[in-house]
This record gives structure tokens, sequence and C-alpha cells, in this order.
């Protein structure tokens, strides 16, 4: 639900329905439908509102805009702007119709919206910068779930600020600050602390290691870098679970990762300087899949198989033909042999470095083609490269194509964008991301399904999501343990093909698991019992002694950060609200606790 | 992969992408009395406590009625022949079992010197280093040697229970007392030491790359169209093994012993995050879920719809599982572990005349690249006390003659052991065929430990598939076209070979 619409609607109808076999006779007396769809956009002094008009069966002559309660303006038309408020400060709003006749209609929802801070300290994104596409689609101005469905697909769901800074904008403006605009992480949210609330040391547990990599998706500026990262780590897949690769190779690993996903600093960004790298620099790759004891005269086929099938090309082509042979696969690893991986405890620990003694210099067939083929002739081995080979193959830039699209839109990639983007992506043989990355999150597809979202938030995107919307410390060692419990633990895929995603994320066990993600979350948020000097207490909800249910829904819904939630989830919700006890204060705070639970927590809290 | 994966394995041997097509109750009656005593109403199904939720993977959906029906109607024909497929995963060290015995010294010098830290004495235990000893094996000229984890306290082992394989064992000559077969190194050749290909290959019974499993077609060929239970993977998605191109089966997570894998919804976690402020709401969050999931999402919206359902499907499942406090009790003592839990689930379907025909348990993580005798041994005694139970509980329920269980993993390991107290991926593993139709015994010849290949792996000496042929062609019997396929005149070889005298059969 966004802004507080969809919930209208249902209540809409319910009402309209009510009146509608009352026979008109004489004077009407049949109010007017309520007005839908309120949202709004806040500065620091101002709030502007609009609203889909109202229906009345003569005519709706003007609306009442109602501010906590209180009776603030008479529109005629379907916006009005309320002036002079406090900065920083939540205000919750109404609308109502009023006819000829006097007749009242029901009112909107409440809509709670803060206004901005004053314009110290961090604040939203920055305007961004760079061309911005003046025609086509992405010219298009964006709305508010346009804003939320690129934050989720490309980050970890939009702020307050996210929403108000980017509405109205082009898209072409907000996929340039996606792939333009410089990483920067927020310093104001809480570090991450361990189990007696010290700072974490990401090399002493897998715990503190999961949690620091969180944090860095917690605290970007710009989330489409650390979306990127992950995509990548889910591709070039390793896991520590094979308990061969140290943190500190699990860490080097992901900031070669992340060098590669960060497109403003790194705007040239390659697919194949990536896979060079993998093959010729990485420590835990090298470990993970044997690459180290593939030398001359022993070739150990594990990384040249998964070079070829999970990495570059897949097994098989659209047409269904296979895409390399086992010869293939074994030329391959004779071409990649001779780099030697540095296992000394020391400051050269994990280094990877070619040893032509090694290497196998005698001629090897791939695709059919003979040459001395080697990783990177540059550095001596062998004189043709191999890699630049099988980036060539006619199925690897599809295969790339097809996968990133995924990861962001849930739709079918139509054959026109495919061809596109592997013009864009495979010109001058750069294979660079930038152009792939803009050219997907460009796409009128990203927008499919807007009223009701369609992809399965992975745990990942899911938990960050949350920790997010709320300003929650990292706190502690549970995260680790319920990604684990949700399927998916950075570091720790099931295999070396990553994680199968998707649907598969959700059964039984894991709806179960994401469930406890929310009550955690919660928890270490408000928890107000538990602190100490190195990590102070966290402010606790105040009890609102006079909440009723429905403003007890409506705080929930805005601290939850006002995510889509369908209408009829709304009112499921509400209902629920309104059969809470309430008579004391920790009733109506177990009751305020549940709210935001089903509202984060609940299925439609899992799509986006 | 080179080393310790047990997660791949789990991940891979298990159908991940294969949703099923349906779920239905499990009712307590049903596996306790058949499908009479609750009559076929759904109603009266759905009345009757239920054990659990099954999964069902098949082309259609089907009714409840016809289910139990079809297993009624599978039942009332008379008892039928049952495979349990029991599978170690992670390639379980064969040396790790069954060793050379004091019969056969040159063997077990080899075998010492190539495991200077893991060998096992000879005898009950070396108290000094502090070594788990072995035991040889009777009827084998005392060539082989049980290791001691797998023994119980009445042999001299240490695994301290009423039943185990040396119980299981009996004389070891094939008569009555002998319900366990061994074949100490079964394999494909040349073996590639992937835990991925090598455990495809033992499901599929084929180095093909068929997507339904060699069990899977054996019921294309002579199961029902219309009774999913009749091939059952107790475990949260499908074994590989039994995935079929045609008729139904089913998964059945593993919710015995009144331990659930779900434990639905409420404001409290699991972990004891409980709310600040005056604690977890008590509010019906169960419910709540329940009529979540009731609203459709949008056609063509998966990912809605599938949220939903999970949801929901968690609640239900919940509930089902609840009403398991604790299976019913018929003697034995199994050991503390969910092998346990998932071989007295496997009893209590086998006896209520379901028309089971197969049974599929993933378990254990052998992948052991470093310190194997932590990692196998107690799950050895697991494995030795757990079957010995299930034997017993098989016998106490009436069913014994028609069980048997075969026991493997996707390799063995390396000779050689290497420097972190572990081994590396071999070949050849050891291959345990138990039950009262069994005829218990040698079955196969050990393999040299001279005489390794280039890698330092033994010669298998049996080929997997001449196992999958005695088990098709002696015990489930029936249409077995294409079930191996390519098999070449006279089966694949080397095959079974017993060393007790008599023909080459595993069954009475």
């Amino acid at each position: 639900m966004q802004g507080g619409t969809d919930g209208v609607s249902t209540v809409d109808r319910r009402g309209a329905g009510r009146v509608a076999v009352q026979v008109l006779v004489g004077r009407d007396r049949k109010p007017p439908t309520a007005p839908s769809k309120l949202h709004g956009t806040a500065t620091t002094s101002t709030v502007t509102l609009g609203w889909k008009a109202a229906h009345d069966n003569r005519k709706v002559t003007h609306y009442e805009v109602f501010r906590n309660g209180h009776l603030v303006g008479k529109p005629t038309r379907t916006s009005f702007t309320d002036k002079k408020l406090l900065a920083d400060h939540a205000y919750a709003y109404a609308v109502r119709a009023v006819d000829k006749a006097g007749n009242r209609g029901k009112k909107t929802h409440v809509l709670t919206i803060r206004t901005r801070k004053p314009a110290t300290g961090p604040t939203g994104p920055t305007a961004p910068t760079g061309p911005t596409g003046p025609t086509g689609p992405t010219a298009t101005p964006l709305t508010t779930p346009m804003v939320d469905r690129m934050f989720w697909r490309a980050g970890f769901g939009p702020s307050q600020a996210e929403r108000d800074a980017w509405s109205g904008k082009p898209v072409a403006d907000l996929v340039d600050f996606f792939v333009s605009h410089p990483q920067s992480y927020d310093p104001t949210v809480p570090p991450p602390v361990t189990q007696s609330n010290q700072p974490i040391d990401p090399l002493v547990s897998s715990d503190e290691l999961v949690m620091e990599w969180l944090y860095s998706m917690q605290t970007a500026t710009n989330p489409l870098t650390e979306r990127l990262t992950f995509f990548l780590h889910r591709h070039w897949c390793i896991t520590r679970l094979t308990g061969e690769i140290t943190n500190d190779l699990l860490i080097a690993y992901r900031n070669r990762l992340r060098s590669f996903a960060d497109l403003a600093a790194n705007p040239t960004s390659s697919f194949k300087d990536l896979a060079y790298e993998m093959t010729t620099q990485d420590g835990a790759m090298s470990l993970f899949l044997n690459g180290w004891q593939n030398v001359k005269g022993h070739p150990n086929e594990n990384y040249a198989r998964e070079f070829m099938e999970l990495f570059c090309l897949g097994v098989r082509d659209a047409s269904g033909a296979a895409n390399y042979t086992q010869t293939d696969v074994t030329e391959m690893a004779r071409a990649l042999t001779g780099w030697h991986l540095d296992q000394n405890p020391g400051p050269t620990f994990g280094n990877v470095s070619f040893r032509s003694s090694s290497f196998d210099a005698g001629s090897k067939t791939i695709f059919g083609q003979a040459a001395n083929w080697g990783a990177d002739p540059a550095q001596g081995s062998g004189t043709a490269s191999a890699i630049d080979h099988v980036l060539q193959h006619h199925a690897h830039a599809p295969y790339i194509v097809r996968k990133l699209w995924g990861e962001f839109i849930a739709a079918p990639i139509p054959d026109d964008a495919l061809a596109a983007l592997v013009t864009a992506y495979v010109a001058n043989g750069a294979y660079q991301l930038k152009p792939l990355v803009r050219g997907i999150l460009s796409h009128p597809l990203m927008f499919d399904s807007l009223d009701e979202p369609n992809m399965v938030k992975p745990p990942v995107v899911y938990l960050v999501g949350m920790q997010r919307a709320l300003g929650a410390p990292m706190k502690w060692f549970w995260q680790h343990e319920v990604l684990g419990d949700m399927q998916q633990s950075p570091y720790e895929a099931p295999n070396v093909a990553g994680w199968e995603g998707g649907l598969s994320f959700l059964n039984t066990n894991t709806a179960d698991a994401r469930f406890d993600a929310v009550l955690r979350t919660l928890f270490v948020n408000y928890d107000n019992t538990s602190g100490t000097s190195a990590y102070p207490n966290r402010t606790p909800l105040p009890d609102i002694p006079t909440e009723t249910a429905a403003q007890c829904f409506d705080r929930a819904y805005a601290l939850c950060g006002s995510p889509w939630l369908s209408a009829a989830s709304t009112a499921q919700i509400q209902s629920f609200s309104a059969a809470q006890p309430a008579s004391t204060a920790n009733a109506r705070l177990q009751r305020l606790y549940a709210v935001m639970a089903l509202i984060f927590g609940g299925p439609d809290g899992q799509v986006m | 992969m080179s080393s310790d994966c047990p997660q791949c394995t789990n991940a891979r041997a298990t159908v991940t992408d294969l949703p099923p097509t349906q779920h239905i109750p499990l009712p307590e009656d049903v596996l306790d009395h058949g499908p009479e005593a609750v009559g076929l109403s759904r109603r009266s199904l759905l009345r009757a406590g239920t054990l659990g939720s099954v999964a069902v993977y098949g082309s259609s959906v089907l009714g409840l009625d016809t289910i139990f029906g079809s297993a009624s109607a599978a039942a009332a024909s008379g008892p039928s022949t049952c495979l349990v497929m029991l599978y170690l995963q992670g390639g379980s060290d064969g040396l790790g079992l069954v060793l050379p015995g004091s019969g056969a010294t040159a063997q077990y010098n080899a075998y010492v010197t190539a495991r200077p830290v893991l060998h096992r004495v000879q005898g009950a235990s070396d108290n000094v280093a502090g070594t788990v000893g072995s035991h040889d094996i009777p009827r084998t000229g005392n060539t082989l040697a049980w290791s001691n984890p797998l023994l119980t306290a009445a042999a001299g082992g240490d695994n301290g229970g009423t039943y185990g394989f040396d119980t299981l064992w009996g004389t070891g000559t094939g008569d009555a007392s002998s319900q366990l077969a061994v074949l100490p190194a079964v394999d494909y050749s040349p073996a590639n030491l992937s835990h991925f290909d090598s455990s495809d290959y033992w499901f599929a019974g084929t180095l093909a790359g068929m997507s339904t499993g060699w069990l899977g077609r054996w019921i294309d060929n002579n199961g029902s169209a219309t009774n999913p239970l009749q091939a059952v993977s107790i475990d949260n998605s499908l074994s590989k093994a039994i995935r079929t191109a045609v008729n139904p089966v089913c998964s059945i997570p593993a919710t015995s012993a009144g331990k659930t894998p779900s434990l639905g919804f409420s404001m409290h976690t699991s972990g004891g995050y409980d709310m600040p402020h005056g604690g977890a709401s008590t509010a019906n969050i169960n419910a709540q879920m329940t009529s979540f999931s009731q609203v459709a999402a949008g056609s063509g919206n998966a990912a809605l719809a599938r949220a939903r359902s999970s949801y929901g499907q968690g609640v239900t499942v919940a509930s089902q599982a609840s009403a398991v406090n604790s299976l019913a009790a018929t003697g034995p003592t199994y050991p503390a572990d969910s092998l346990s839990n998932r071989l007295k689930l496997a009893a209590r379907l086998l006896a209520a005349g379901l028309g089971t025909r197969v049974v599929t348990i993933h378990w254990g993580s052998f992948d052991t690249h470093g310190s194997q005798l932590q990692g196998q041994d107690p799950q050895l005694a697991t494995l030795s006390q757990a079957l010995g139970a299930f034997q017993a509980d098989l016998i106490a329920r009436g069913v014994e003659q028609n069980v048997v269980t075969m026991v493997f993993s996707e390799f063995g390991r390396r000779v050689a052991e290497n420097d972190g107290g572990g081994t590396d991926h071999g070949a050849g593993g050891v291959v345990l065929m138990s039950g009262s139709a069994v005829k218990g015994g040698l079955c196969a010849p050990a393999a040299s430990l001279t005489a390794t290949d280039t890698y330092g792996n033994i010669v298998p000496t049996t080929d997997f598939r001449a196992v999958y042929r005695s088990v098709l062609q002696d015990w489930l019997g029936g249409d077995l076209t294409n079930v191996i396929p390519n098999e070449p005149a006279g089966g694949y070889t080397p095959g079974i070979a017993r060393y007790d005298g008599g023909a080459a059969t595993l069954f009475r």
C-alpha cells in the first residue's frame, strides 16, 4: 500500500455498497463516496496533499481536509497545501467530500506524513547529475509506486526522503542516480555490536563476517552498488561452508566484486576484467574451485568447468545446443594451469601469481580452435587468451544479459530488449556492466504489475530492507542465524551454482523464519532494557493512551515506512487491530508491535 | 568441490526445482490402522488427528478419497516388498566401517601405513592412544573387521545399544540369523570424485544423465497413477532417486517424535527475543496468517501467490504436526537422532498398509576432509543402533519380512589420510543391505589396499548397478524395462559374489 491509498478503496466500496439500495426521493440524502489514493509530499514546513476525486449522485462541491482531526482547509480541487508546519514532525491527514446538499462522505484512510528535517546533516539523495533521457519512456515522471519499485529492485526499499526526492522526476534521472551517484555510507546508523556490545571483528567469526556486509548494505547511500555486489556474489559464487577459505580472503573477494559493482567509481567496469581477476588473482576462488591445484600434468577441471557452465556460458544456448564439450573442459583446464596460490601464513597469504613452470604451454583445442591458450598471455600464460575466447562464444552475452535481467525484473526479457542489451554489452569488446545495468533499470517492464509487486524479496534484501526502514541497529549475532533459517546467508550459498532464488525462497519453513526476522528486528530496535554504556538503550515506542485501533494501524504503518500492502491485507490488519485489547499501556504496545509485525512480516511484505 | 560440503550434497541430492502439485494431510489413524479404520470419506479423514502434511509430486491433482482408496486397494492385494533407501550424504569412508581384519596382515599393515593417525587398532580399543578399535567379522576368515562404533556392548564394542550391525550380522553364514549383507567396495569406474556427479549417478542409476531416478522409473513401470504414498521421501523435498516421469510420489517432512519443522506463527521468537515493554502479544497470529493466505493474488503473480500460500501452509503444517506428540512405541530403543525419527516414521508407514513400496532417507554429514574420527564415528554408532532398532520395530509390527534397507554413500574416500586428520574423495564405498529377507553375510570381495589406482583410490569390486539389478530382480520385481538403462547383457560387472557358498543372491 502506497501512502495509505489501497486501504481506502476497500472502505470505499463497503460504504458505497450500503447506500446503493436506498431509493432517491425528494431531497438528496446520498453522501459522496470517499476520495481515494490520498498521497502527499512534504518540505520542512509544508505538506502538499493530493487525492482522487470522490463521486456523488449530484455534485461534489468541495472537500474537507483534516490535520490530526482538525479541519484545516476546504479546497474545491483535489489538492491542498498545508503550511506553517514544524520541521521533522509527523502529521496525520484525512479528507472527505461534501456535496451540494451538505451530505458529507466517508473520510479517507489516514495518511501520516513527516515534514523534512532542516537542511543540516545527512539528507536524502542529492540532485542527480549527468545526462537525462529527454524522450521515450524514461522521460516519464516517477510516481511514488514507481519510486518504491526502483528502490526495492535496485536497492533495499525506499525511505520517505527518497520518495519525496524522486516522485515526479523522470525515470532516467533515478536510473542515473543508481549508476552514477558516488557511494558513501551513512555514519549516523549505529555500528554493529557483538553479543557483549563490543565492536565487531569480521575476521573473528562468521556471525561478524555477515554483519560486516549487512551493515554496508544498511548504510549505503547508493544501494545499487551493494545489490550489484551481492548479484556478483550469487554469480561468481563461493561458499565458506567448505571450511577452507579464511575470512580475510572472503572479504578480499567481496571487495573485488564491489569494485566492479561500483559503477560510479568504476564507470568502465567490465565483466571481462572481472573474469580475468577471478581466474588469475582471487585467492578465495582459487581455493574454492581448486585453481591452485590445477597444474601442468595434473589438471583439475573444477574451475574450468564452472567457468563455462556457471560463470560465462551455461550448458546450452537458446536453441538447446550444447555450448561446450567435455574436451573443451579438459583443454580449458590445461589452458588455466600455472596460477600459484601462496598459502604460507603471512602478509602474502592468498596471493595468486603466475608460475611458468606449472603452466601447460602445449597446444590446446577449445571450441575446435587450436592454439597455445592461456588465461592471460600478457603475463606469459600462453599466446592466446582462453578467457577472451570463451567470452566471444555466441552464448556468453545472452547468458549474462538474461541472468542480470532476472535479478531486477520479473517478466521474461523481450527479444528486442535482449538484442539491444547484448549489443550494448559487447560493444567494442568491452563487456561493460554500466550500459547493461542502465538499460535494464530503464526498461518499462521494471514497472510491470505496480499494483501488486511480483518478485520475491531475497532474504538478504528483506532483512536489510527492514533494518533500513527502522534504522534498526545491527546488534548481536542473530542476523546470521535468521538468514540461514531463511535460506540465504552471505558467503554460504548451498553450492557453487549459488541460490536458486525466486519462488524457491518461500516455503513453510522459511515463512516462519521470515516472521521471526521481524520480531527480532523489532526487539533490538525498541528494547530499552539491555543497554550498556558502550551501547545505549534504544528509544522505546511511547504509549498513547487515547490511541484508537485505527490510529494504531496508522502509526504502525508509518513506522514501517508505509510499504506496499494490499487493500485486502490492510483491511484485515485494521480488523486485527480493532480486535486487540487496549485497556492498559502494555496491551496497547503489544497491539502496536503485533500490527507492525503483520505489516512487515506477513505475506504481502515478502514481495517487491 | 574439494572439501567439506554437506550442504552441497544435501541441496543437490534433493529436487528443489520441482514444486509439489498438492499437499494432503496424513491422518494418524490411517497410519496405525489402515485406511479402512477411518473410512474413506474426506470428512472422516480430516477429522482424524493428522501426523503431518504430505507433499505430492505428480502430474495431476488427486482427491483424498482417490489417494486413500488406492492405498487401501494396494494394501488389500496383499503384502508387497518394500525398499528403504538410506543415503549417507557426503561420501562416507568405507574403511571407517569395515577394515582389514587380523587374518589379512599385509592389508592391515598397508592400512596402518596409509593412515598413521586414523587407523583403528585391532581389538576393542587402544587406551593409550585413545583410538577406537576393531573387531574381526566372523565368517570372513578374519580378513575383515567391524570398526568399533558399529558394535553393541554385548560384542565388546562401545556404542552401548542393544541392537547394532553385529546383532543383524548373526552368524554371517546366510542362515536365518544373518540379516545383514556387506558389500565392501561398490561404485562405478572410473570414479570422478565429484559429489554432484556421483550422487546424481547413484540416484539416476546411470551415468547418462537422466532426470528421473532409478526407483522413480520402477514406480512409473509398476506403480499406481493415483497413490503418491507408493514412494515417500522422508524429507522436506523429494529425493532424485524417486523422481518419476508419470506416477505421483511424495515427500513427508520428518515431523515425527513430536518434533515439528515449523512452529507456526506467534509473537514469541524462537530465539527468545520477545517483544519489549510488556512482552509479546498473545494474539492469534496463526489465524491472521491463514486469513492473509486466503486472498487470491492477481493472475500471473506467482511471487505473491507463493508468499500467501507458504504462510497458509506454514500454519497448516504446524497445526497438523502439533497433533503428534510421540509415535506409538513398539519397544525398541532408537538412539536420539533425526535418523531415528525418520526410521520410526518409515516403520509406521510401512506397517500401515498404504501401498508404500519405496522410502528414501538422506542423512548425515560424511564429507570428512578433516577430523574424521570425531566426525564419522558418532554417526556410525547412530547408524548401527538405529538400523538395529528399526529391524526390531518392524518385527514388532509384523512387517519385517516385507522390508529391506539399503545403505550407501556416493563414494568412499582416499585410502591415505590427509594432513588434516581426514580423507579426501575416493572411490568404492560400503553398501549394506539389511532385513529379515536379506541373505546376510559377505556378498562381495573387499578391495585391495595395496593395488590402488594412480590417485591412491581403491578399485571397486562391485558395480553399483549390479546391486540395483539384484534389488530389482530378486526383491522388488515387476517390469524392469529401462530401470537400469543400457544395461549390458548379463548386467554390469563386477557383480555380486557370495563368500559363504551358494548362488550370487542377496535375498532369501
